[in-house]
């Protein structure tokens, strides 16, 4: 290995081209979604079919994905309606962090990826941890501040301020209009993120050599916090990951696990897509909270190397 | 001013998506898989254009009832702040250039950031343990189970891969790769005169030791790329570096470290355009 950086404009803007390719129909189905929430459900619908019991409705948050698959990059849009429409953060937290992960679109996609090398258990280890890290960050949100948590602009929630009243007298018509135009402000103010973050994690992905941590797979926990670095770096689809991580066949299961949980969740383009609804130091407070949950998690418990 | 600056940037965004699927550009950024997507999502914005231009009119004939005493932002007098012009700035600017600057085709620097593979195991979804082939009891077993079932006279004067003019056996660099660890497969190739199509990736210093030749493999999008070599052994060639060749040579396969891995002793080396599928997958 005779270099650690090595940039290329045309590779650079080649890759960036990829990643927005691949990411924008997402975002997109994403903001039809927000648009619809944001007109067609009123407040007072949603917080008939929350559970009352917050642990309840952190619990439901957790497997909403599986009812209501989104990606990590089109669920921070909806989260940010939602919320608006007075779901209480932490269910809306456990519903973000699980979302990406706990469906089924990604368990198909894990198991195929990991044959050979224990597919059952990688998928439901993927999804186990998943569900257990989205449930535990939600019930530590639970104890925050809106204010501390949300944007100023996000902070109080349309219910509260008679929005809902306001809408209710609007015809088919001007609702549509209202949803249109929603959905276009969703996707300006996404995509701005989303290009950002894009940007980012290509210079990594295309520039840095990869082969810098391929010694690092001999300790279990530098294996660990390598591939969580390298999750962030490359922000990948969490439909496709788990390909990715299959790759690394010198590195033991829980530090591929470890890729696969701490990437839908973390990532740099996701990093500036959370600033769309989150306070800055609440962002470094989720990733750092993040980061030291999964590194504990798959350091620490007694996960084999799953083998056939 | 923000009116225009939303629909054009709308439009820019979903002509682009639906320009790269109608020229099939997309085929060398996307598994085909998200090309339909892309497709959709082209065309959702250029329809979501069509309808936020009617939906802000709407606005505006709004704002007369309400007596227009809030301000939407997006009515065609709305002034632009600084922030919201370099969100503009934002949207417009890096796909474009990405657009026009980008070849279409990775380069030698992010071959060498990402290392070239040469054993199968080492690639998404090839899965299999160890590098080895043999510790897969499961594959063991179905290939076993397709065995017992297999009418033999099948295969009789069956020829699984094709032939160019001079005889030599057309193949990729997958086949090669897979061949290393299928002895099957590769009692099919060892030995025998082969014609593969890469791209040109000498060493830094230059190719008297040999080069490798490169294609892509990918999983989702040109970003997870990863290039899968086969080593050429021979004389110095002059081709420019990730330059398209096809490569004639006899096949071997040598133990490396235990990992049996294919290479070319080289025969001859042609120029040739792109193919269409420049990916594998």
């Amino acid at each position: 290995m005779d270099h650690w950086f090595w940039f290329s404009l045309p590779d650079f803007a080649y890759a960036f081209l990829s990643v927005v390719l691949e990411g924008v129909p997402f975002i997109l189905a994403g903001v039809v979604l927000s648009g619809l929430i944001d007109v067609f459900l009123p407040p007072r619908v949603l917080a008939r079919i929350l559970p009352g019991n917050a642990a309840a409705g952190i619990l439901m948050g957790g497997v909403l994905g599986a009812v209501l698959p989104m990606c990590e990059c089109g669920i921070v849009v909806v989260i940010r309606r939602l919320l608006q429409k007075g779901l209480p953060l932490s269910n809306a937290m456990s519903y973000m962090l699980a979302a990406p992960v706990v469906n089924p679109i990604v368990a198909v996609s894990t198991f195929a990826a990991f044959r050979g090398q224990g597919p059952l258990e990688m998928m439901l280890c993927r999804i186990g941890l998943s569900f257990a890290v989205a449930v535990i960050m939600a019930g530590v949100v639970y104890f925050l501040r809106r204010s501390f948590v949300l944007r100023p602009d996000l902070a109080v929630p349309a219910a509260a301020d008679g929005q809902d009243e306001h809408h209710d007298h609007r015809g088919g018509r001007e609702k549509a209009a209202a949803a249109v135009r929603a959905a276009t402000g969703d996707f300006l103010d996404v995509t701005v993120f989303f290009v950002l973050g894009a940007a980012v994690a290509t210079l990594f992905n295309t520039s840095v050599n990869q082969q810098l941590i391929m010694p690092l797979a001999e300790d279990r926990a530098l294996a660990v916090g390598s591939m969580m670095a390298l999750a962030s770096l490359l922000s990948l689809c969490s439909t496709s990951d788990a390909f990715v991580a299959a790759t690394f066949t010198a590195f033991p299961s829980a530090s591929k696990l470890a890729f696969m949980v701490f990437g839908p969740v973390v990532d740099l383009k996701l990093i500036f897509i959370y600033g769309l609804v989150f306070r800055k130091r609440f962002i470094v407070f989720l990733v750092a909270g993040l980061a030291i949950l999964v590194f504990v998690l798959c350091a620490f418990l007694p996960i084999p190397n799953f083998r056939g | 001013m923000k009116r225009i600056l939303t629909l054009v940037t709308l439009l820019l965004w979903g002509g682009t998506l639906f320009y790269f699927w109608w020229s099939g550009r997309i085929a060398s950024y996307l598994h085909p898989q998200f090309h339909p997507y892309v497709l959709v999502a082209g065309a959702g914005l250029l329809v979501l254009a069509v309808l936020w231009w009617w939906a802000s009119r709407e606005s505006d004939a709004g704002c007369h009832d309400c007596g227009g005493h809030h301000d939407h932002g997006d009515g065609p007098r709305s002034r632009l702040s600084a922030g919201a012009a370099l969100a503009f700035l934002v949207l417009l600017l890096p796909l474009s250039a990405a657009a026009f600057i980008s070849p279409g085709q990775f380069g030698e620097a992010m071959v060498m950031n990402r290392g070239i593979v040469t054993d199968i195991s080492q690639l998404p979804s090839a899965g299999m343990p160890g590098g080895n082939w043999d510790d897969a009891p499961a594959w063991d077993e179905k290939i076993d189970a397709v065995d017992a079932t297999w009418d033999q006279s099948q295969d009789e004067g069956v020829e699984y891969f094709t032939r160019g003019p001079d005889g030599s056996i057309q193949v990729e660099t997958l086949d090669l790769l897979f061949a290393a660890q299928e002895p099957g497969l590769r009692g099919e190739f060892e030995n025998e005169r082969v014609s593969i199509v890469g791209q040109y990736v000498p060493p830094r210093g230059g190719s008297e030791g040999g080069f490798d030749l490169v294609r892509m493999f990918v999983v989702c999008c040109a970003a997870d790329a990863r290039p899968l070599g086969i080593k050429v052994t021979g004389q110095p060639v002059s081709v420019p570096r990730m330059g398209w060749v096809r490569i004639t040579g006899i096949a071997r396969f040598e133990d490396n470290g235990g990992v049996l891995e294919p290479s070319l002793e080289l025969e001859k080396i042609e120029e040739v355009e792109p193919p269409r599928e420049s990916f594998l997958y």
